[in-house]
């Protein structure tokens, strides 16, 4: 059991409770672990990157692909354990704490940071990031296992893919305002369009690739 | 399943896995704000402070302009300073130093076994963090020296 401690409130909570507070979408678990993590984070890590900036998106894209696999079961609790789910489907209990393995993730991603800033064709990107996803052979249904596999391609894109993306898809910008706000990132509205369909379409030959492999459709 | 119901499927999958990335996003954003709010505020407040300590000991007269050459900045952030200022030698040398030491302390806390504490584990990721950007440093640096 790991214990932290929030020096302003005095609560602590172990690795145990604050999987299973992220699973159940507690929202004053989720800050604490927020906090707490970021603290440690910096302390730890503070000295490394030259860029403030650079070093959050760091921390920040890390905290989200553990938060993801918490509330996607792929980390939960057995036998009053944090286990982590197997590329055999097996759970195993996890031999570090969350704050660790959130560290080994965010080494991960600085990589993933450092490949994504020279000049990559978006296929060469998702070939040459070595995949974590898990294929459950266990009681899990078929909806799961897709979710896992969608997460984890996303988890994967190219920084430049997932802002494009998000902004178009979820936030609803057009190409005008995309060219706006990512500045002088892309050349044309031609090229950013052109740009939006080579992502997307990675995206899905990827997910695609992943099904195949588990005799899934979507 | 037809190919397009597949595809159009998919694409609601990818959307919805998009929208719940970017929820997630957006509370770790609210997390950060005060921070923020505070941060510009406790900077506000030490500049606003430096500026009154500044003024009561310039009040004194005889202000000489110092003439003191800079030191040599060794931590970590000021490698950038140096390269940005065109000392480029300087900054190689620095970066030269910071990775033999990182490298050193890294030999120090690795054992045959393989097994560590958590601190110890932390730290180890540290510099290896911390030896992967210096090295990406000095590689940039080498090629600016080329031209």
């Amino acid at each position: 059991m790991h214990r932290m401690l929030n020096i302003h409130t005095k609560k602590t909570y172990i690795d145990v409770e604050i999987v299973l507070g992220l699973q159940s979408r507690n929202r004053d678990i989720e800050r604490w672990f927020y906090n707490t993590s970021k603290q440690y984070f910096m302390s730890h890590f503070g000295e490394v990157f030259f860029d403030k900036d650079h070093k959050d998106a760091i921390f920040q894209d890390a905290f989200l692909c553990l938060w993801t696999q918490i509330e996607n079961g792929v980390i939960s609790i057995q036998d009053n354990m944090v286990c982590r789910q197997q590329r055999n489907g097996q759970l195993q209990p996890m031999t570090c704490s969350l704050h660790t393995f959130l560290f080994s993730i965010a080494r991960n991603k600085y990589r993933e940071v450092v490949r994504s800033t020279r000049e990559i064709y978006i296929e060469e990107y998702f070939e040459g990031i070595s995949s974590d996803i898990l294929y459950n052979q266990g009681d899990d249904d078929d909806k799961e296992i897709k979710i896992r596999i969608v997460d984890e391609c996303i988890q994967m894109m190219p920084p430049r893919c997932l802002e494009i993306l998000t902004l178009f898809y979820i936030e609803g910008k057009t190409l005008d305002e995309i060219m706006q706000i990512r500045k002088d990132k892309n050349s044309s509205k031609v090229g950013l369009k052109s740009a939006k369909y080579k992502c997307m379409n990675s995206l899905r030959e990827k997910i695609t690739e992943m099904c195949n492999r588990l005799n899934l459709t979507i | 399943m037809s190919t397009e119901e597949i595809n159009d499927n998919m694409h609601k999958l990818i959307i919805d896995r998009l929208k719940e990335r970017h929820r997630k996003m957006e509370i770790i954003r609210g997390y950060e704000r005060p921070k923020n709010v505070l941060r510009m505020f406790s900077v506000v407040g030490l500049l606003a402070a430096a500026c009154v300590a500044g003024v009561i000991f310039m009040l004194p007269v005889n202000q000489t302009v110092d003439t003191v050459d800079e030191p040599i900045r060794s931590s970590l952030e000021n490698i950038r300073g140096l390269v940005n200022d065109g000392r480029y030698n300087e900054a190689m040398s620095v970066i030269e130093k910071e990775l033999c030491i990182s490298d050193s302390i890294l030999k120090s806390l690795t054992n045959e076994e393989n097994k560590y504490d958590e601190e110890t584990l932390y730290e180890i990721e540290s510099q290896k963090l911390r030896i992967e950007e210096l090295t990406r440093e000095r590689d940039a640096l080498r090629e600016k020296l080329k031209k």
